[in-house]
């Protein structure tokens, strides 16, 4: 009986080292997350919020930043006002807060609002006198003037969805940098937003799709691209097979108490009819013993 | 020995003689209908209407007895009677009642009770003001028809006027209903109520067709029950009270489509998401009646509680 004990502790560790394996197997880091910059001028007031946050949600691992007062783990968490830190540009901060880093720092997407992530960047930042910010260029300053066109291109294996926006104004096509597109997917009574994305140099923005938005029957459903100011917008909407396949089901053909009869439970129909069948034989059983009474008493 | 024997011979002369008489009443009676059956035909093949000439679809003149004469097209409440049961396939509508945001501004009963021709004591949708104990703050909850996918009233309905639709909403045709009231009796949400008396305005919506999608004109003696407007849904559009609302307390969608749009923002988003994030829950679960209605919790009770005149009585 001891020897088989031995062998669970074994099972136990190497189902815990695959789902930690699992569980660390965190987004790639690519170029365009690099690059990415806040949507806004880091200021006292969110260096302030970025603090709270920061306290909450940060410091139980990564201590005060600049007093080395860390938590004693493997990896070493590090100070975030340490030079190391400080060389990483914003955006892979704001990845890494997003997304968990390594075995041990956690994804804070579902945890902490965007532009909540974006304060404690700000508040990390605050530590280093060199920093400056990179400029900001809000959506609302692009020149959205002209012929513009937005084109839609679908990667179904990849679920990913590059808009690319040109101005074609002097019959060349020029992209546009830094304009903000919304991608958003039809709905019955409004459209469901997906993401915004800016778009770089070549007028490139590139939306990563979720992997569990319903589609129809054959996985279609229609995505709905937007970028605009006050001055001129443009939409464009396409079919994109990137949605799960949805059957709906038809409660009209389930078998249930509240269908009609013939739509009624089997097991309902064949108690009730076994239940009438048992009655007419009793009632039967009875009217021939009656007859064979009245038989003897013939006899 | 002889005297048992007579005795056996009479008893047998007098059943056959019981037999025959039988068979001759059954005879009888038998050519009677018969005969009357056989005269009704002949009846109805002698009747004769005028003749009309109609032109038959491959373009030939022909003259018919208008007796003869059957109309294809169905009339409108045929129509609407067999749309509004099959009901929108495909779809699987839900509804979610945000209570942290209610203010019993009861812009939905007006909404509905406008839209369904019901008296201002007759409710599809009510704000009813609710208080968990004595310590907690009160709030205001809109109670509607809670379109079980398992729904009692339907299974108890000895007529098959109320029904199950393939896009989940529950209905009633009046047209079908007895006024039983078993539905009521069987529903453990109050959603349903009795016409008892003339309905609002029936002698203005007197000649309308009834439509099973709205419930118009409503009819005294039967059930009247929210409809998830039905007919608004055919149509693409919103329901009347979500519609109606001014605070964003509904959101109403396609679970197929796993998204609810609010009616007051008209904002779209994830149904998974908002019942998982804001700990939705529904009323008695525990019944197994499954409602397609999701509450979100009355968090953030602070708003000075306000009782409104109509809902004082």
């Amino acid at each position: 009986m001891r020897v088989k004990n031995i062998t669970t502790p074994f099972f136990l560790l190497a189902f815990l080292s695959i789902s930690v394996g699992l569980m660390s197997q965190v987004k790639p880091l690519t170029d365009s997350d690099k690059q990415k910059v806040a949507a806004f001028k880091f200021t006292n007031e969110s260096q302030t919020r970025g603090m709270q946050q920061y306290n909450n949600n940060c410091k139980s691992c990564h201590g005060d930043p600049g007093k080395k007062n860390y938590s004693n783990l493997d990896p070493i968490p590090g100070d975030p006002a340490s030079a190391e830190y400080q060389a990483l540009t914003d955006g892979e901060m704001f990845f890494y807060i997003t997304n968990g880093k390594g075995q041990l720092m956690p994804m804070f997407a579902n945890a902490i609002s965007e532009s909540q992530r974006w304060d404690i960047v700000a508040y990390i930042r605050s530590f280093n006198p060199n920093y400056i910010q990179a400029e900001v260029q809000l959506a609302s300053d692009v020149n959205l003037s002209g012929a513009l066109r937005l084109k839609l291109d679908v990667f179904k294996e990849e679920k990913r969805v590059v808009a690319l926006l040109t101005d074609s104004t002097d019959g060349v096509q020029k992209p546009i940098k830094s304009a903000t597109i919304k991608l958003s997917v039809k709905r019955q009574f409004g459209n469901l937003n997906i993401g915004e994305s800016q778009t770089n140099e070549l007028g490139i923005a590139i939306f990563d799709f979720p992997v569990d938005i319903p589609g129809n029957e054959e996985g279609l459903l229609e995505l709905i691209a937007f970028a605009g100011n006050e001055s001129k917008e443009i939409s464009v909407s396409q079919l994109a097979p990137l949605g799960l396949t949805v059957v709906p089901t038809k409660l009209l053909e389930q078998r249930s108490w509240f269908n009609i009869n013939k739509k009624a439970p089997l097991w309902l129909i064949i108690s009730y009819l076994s239940a009438l069948a048992a009655v007419g034989g009793i009632l039967l059983y009875v009217l021939l013993q009656l007859k064979k009474i009245k038989e003897m008493n013939k006899e | 020995m002889d005297n048992t024997n007579d005795k056996l011979n009479s008893t047998k002369e007098e059943s056959r003689r019981k037999f025959l008489k039988n068979i001759g009443l059954v005879g009888l009676g038998g050519f009677a209908i018969g005969a009357a059956l056989f005269s009704a035909k002949k009846f109805e093949e002698v009747k004769k209407g005028k003749n009309i000439r109609l032109l038959t679809a491959d373009g030939n003149v022909v003259e018919v007895d208008s007796v003869h004469i059957k109309s294809v097209d169905k009339d409108l409440l045929t129509i609407q009677q067999e749309q509004g049961r099959e009901g929108i396939v495909g779809r699987s509508w839900v509804m979610v009642i945000d209570l942290a945001k209610c203010r019993n501004a009861r812009k939905c009963v007006s909404a509905c009770q406008e839209a369904h021709h019901l008296r201002p004591e007759q409710y599809h949708i009510n704000t009813l003001q609710m208080q968990d104990t004595p310590s907690t703050k009160p709030y205001h909850m809109p109670k509607t028809c809670q379109h079980c996918d398992n729904p009692p009233c339907v299974s108890v309905c000895p007529v098959d006027a109320t029904f199950k639709r393939n896009d989940g909403i529950v209905l009633i045709d009046n047209e079908r209903c007895i006024g039983c009231r078993f539905c009521i009796a069987a529903c453990p949400y109050s959603a349903r109520s009795f016409n008892w008396f003339e309905p609002k305005d029936a002698e203005t919506f007197a000649d309308v067709v009834y439509d099973v999608e709205l419930n118009v004109p409503q009819k005294k003696g039967t059930i009247t029950k929210c409809l998830l407007s039905a007919d608004k849904l055919r149509k693409g559009e919103l329901p009347y009270c979500v519609s109606a609302c001014p605070n964003g307390v509904f959101y109403f969608g396609d679970a197929n489509e796993d998204a609810v749009t609010n009616g007051t923002t008209k904002e779209t988003v994830r149904l998974s998401k908002l019942l998982t994030d804001n700990a939705a829950y529904q009323l008695y679960p525990e019944l197994g009646t499954k409602p397609r209605v999701f509450y979100l919790p009355p968090k953030n009770r602070l708003f000075p509680y306000t009782e409104n005149e109509e809902t004082k009585a």
